[in-house]
């Protein structure tokens, strides 16, 4: 077979195919499910970006806090904020840790 | 252009009328190519559907209205390429099911005259989709527009957004492909030649 005669039995085969194959009817219910369709999608992203909001909104919620607690935290125990040179020069004074407390602190 | 320019530009504004309209006018055509790009009768009002819902949501990406057409055939063409795409990976069979649907219409069909004429439809359906079904996507896309759907290459090019040598060259190797596939369903050359020979 030569390969015009190939090429032009392929051309009529989509010359036919194209005649078989007419444009259908749309169904009458093709707009009213379209509308569905665009709303269940404007629904879904109208669901995202109000997740988005409310992860936002919690996140400056939780920094606030967050700012809130370290301006206002407890004064932390001279154990964890003293050097080792000092509580080791308290030690050699006698001084138990309690007593190093109460003499920086007079609590 | 099916449609005033002034009408795609209030649809694109919000005004759902408008939308309405520019739908009931095109679908039909969409559903036609769609039919003929998929190749399955039972699929084509959903992809059709997928279409004009990409084209509400995305229509205030569209510059202008002139290029609303070669626009919408790319829309088209995307949904169909999904569509046959997310087939072939479910590695659904095309002809098993378009066979089954065209039976159930011929079945319904009483008169003699009309079922010969469906059947010879269903063979010439068969035929083209076995033929499409052995190329690529992108392939079977391409084609389907230029042979079946009879678009021009400039239309091809805003569709594509790529030059006419570029496509002419896809176009080329995309037939060749097909007569390959041709060749292998037809039995091709060597038949031919054998029957020559003889």
């Amino acid at each position: 077979m030569s390969d015009q005669v190939r090429h032009q039995r392929v051309t009529e085969l989509f010359a036919a195919y194209r005649d078989a194959m007419p444009d259908p009817e749309p169904s009458p219910d093709f707009m009213p499910r379209l509308w569905e369709k665009i709303e269940a999608r404007q629904n879904q992203t109208l669901g995202f970006r109000r997740m988005a909001r409310a992860l936002i909104t919690a996140a400056a919620a939780a920094s606030l806090l967050m700012a809130a607690w370290i301006v206002n935290r407890p004064t932390e125990s001279p154990f964890y904020t003293n050097s080792y040179v000092e509580l080791l020069a308290a030690s050699d004074n006698g001084l138990s840790e309690p007593a190093i407390i109460h003499a920086q602190f007079g609590r | 252009m099916l449609v005033d320019f002034e009408l795609i530009e209030r649809a694109r504004n919000g005004d759902h009328a408008a939308f309405n309209k520019v739908v009931q006018v095109y679908r039909k055509r969409i559903l036609g190519t769609v039919a003929r790009l998929i190749g399955r009768l039972e699929d084509v009002e959903d992809v059709g559907q997928e279409v004009f819902l990409r084209l509400y949501f995305s229509l205030d990406q569209l510059r202008t209205p002139e290029v609303f057409e070669p626009w919408l055939y790319r829309l088209t063409v995307n949904a169909c390429y999904d569509h046959l795409r997310r087939q072939r990976r479910r590695g659904e069979s095309r002809m098993a099911d378009l066979t089954e649907h065209q039976v159930v219409m011929a079945d319904a069909t009483a008169g003699t005259k009309r079922q010969v004429e469906m059947e010879r439809r269903k063979r010439i359906t068969e035929e083209v989709n076995a033929l499409l079904g052995a190329v690529s996507e992108q392939d079977r896309i391409l084609l389907t527009l230029k042979e079946i759907e009879g678009l021009s290459l400039k239309e091809l090019e805003k569709v594509y957004g790529v030059n006419e040598n570029a496509l002419k060259v896809r176009l080329f190797r995309a037939r060749q492909r097909v007569l390959k596939a041709y060749d292998a369903m037809t039995g091709g050359d060597k038949k031919a030649r054998r029957s020559e020979d003889v």
